[in-house]
């Protein structure tokens, strides 16, 4: 994976963690709900998951609950 | 300066050492003493004393006394996407002697299945069978705060038993001793769409 790529996935995860709202369904944000919400993008064609995030990405993504 | 006869200090001196020796029991002492702490009357055994190690054999199992049920609950796959079609990696339950083990799946697509090892048969592709209730195919998915939890039974009970448990209680009365290096995975049975998985288990004892 390209380092412009990385950035790219970096800045997409971030992108849904920032836009996440707390419902009575999901009172927090977990790496399973971050990653669910990438994989309806469509765009996670590399099929990276939690562990690619918790060695990829920095805070707070790297540190969501399992 | 005074002046003393040698005969009275030798009276002084005399009775000084009568009380010393216990045999002049009048004379008041100038000093007294007191015995700091002391052993029980009776008492005319040594006492045990337990300086430092361990009087438990090195070979001997160390008694624990627990109270209620201990719990752990630990996670095989962190949010891992599997292609339509695909499954997760092995994953391996690491049993060791639980009481009772429970594997929680969340899932984001359906249908799913999670096959597993057993007893005689510790690989991933040992089937559906050893899970109570049975997860082939099935069609719920599972969010992280509600997933979906299947009891271990530690044997293919339908080819062991030759009987399939209906209920909890039979899975439970069906269970098998657990053993190590039991593999699991969930297949994504979805046509065309990527799954999220989350796989956790939850080990009980007591």
């Amino acid at each position: 994976m390209t380092d412009d790529r990385k950035q790219e996935i970096i800045t997409a995860l971030q992108g849904i963690y920032d836009g996440f709202e707390p419902s009575e369904e999901e009172p927090e944000i977990t790496m399973f709900g971050l990653i669910s919400r990438y994989n309806s993008t469509g765009q996670n064609t590399e099929l990276i998951g939690g562990q690619w995030v918790v060695a990829n990405c920095p805070e707070p993504l790297c540190s969501l609950p399992s | 300066m005074a002046n003393i006869l040698l005969s009275t200090l030798a009276n002084y001196w005399k009775t000084v050492s009568d009380w010393v020796k216990g045999t002049d029991t009048t004379s008041a002492p100038k000093v007294t003493a007191s015995i700091v702490g002391s052993l029980a009357s009776g008492v005319t055994d040594a006492l045990p004393v337990q300086l430092s190690g361990s009087i438990i054999a090195r070979t001997s199992p160390v008694p624990v006394q627990t109270v209620g049920n201990t719990y752990i609950i630990d996670t095989l796959a962190n949010a891992v996407s599997v292609a339509a079609g695909g499954k997760t990696d092995d994953l391996d339950l690491g049993l060791t002697n639980e009481r009772e083990a429970w594997v929680l799946v969340s899932i984001d697509k359906q249908p799913w299945t999670l096959a597993g090892g057993h007893l005689l048969y510790p690989l991933s592709d040992g089937g559906a069978y050893a899970f109570y209730p049975i997860r082939n195919n099935q069609t719920t998915t599972h969010s992280i705060t509600g997933p979906c939890f299947t009891f271990y039974m530690g044997t293919y009970v339908p080819e062991t038993l030759g009987q399939t448990p209906a209920t909890l209680k039979e899975a439970k009365e069906f269970k098998m001793p657990y053993r190590s290096g039991i593999k699991i995975k969930v297949v994504n049975g979805h046509a065309t769409d990527t799954a999220t998985i989350t796989v956790k288990i939850l080990r009980i004892w007591g």
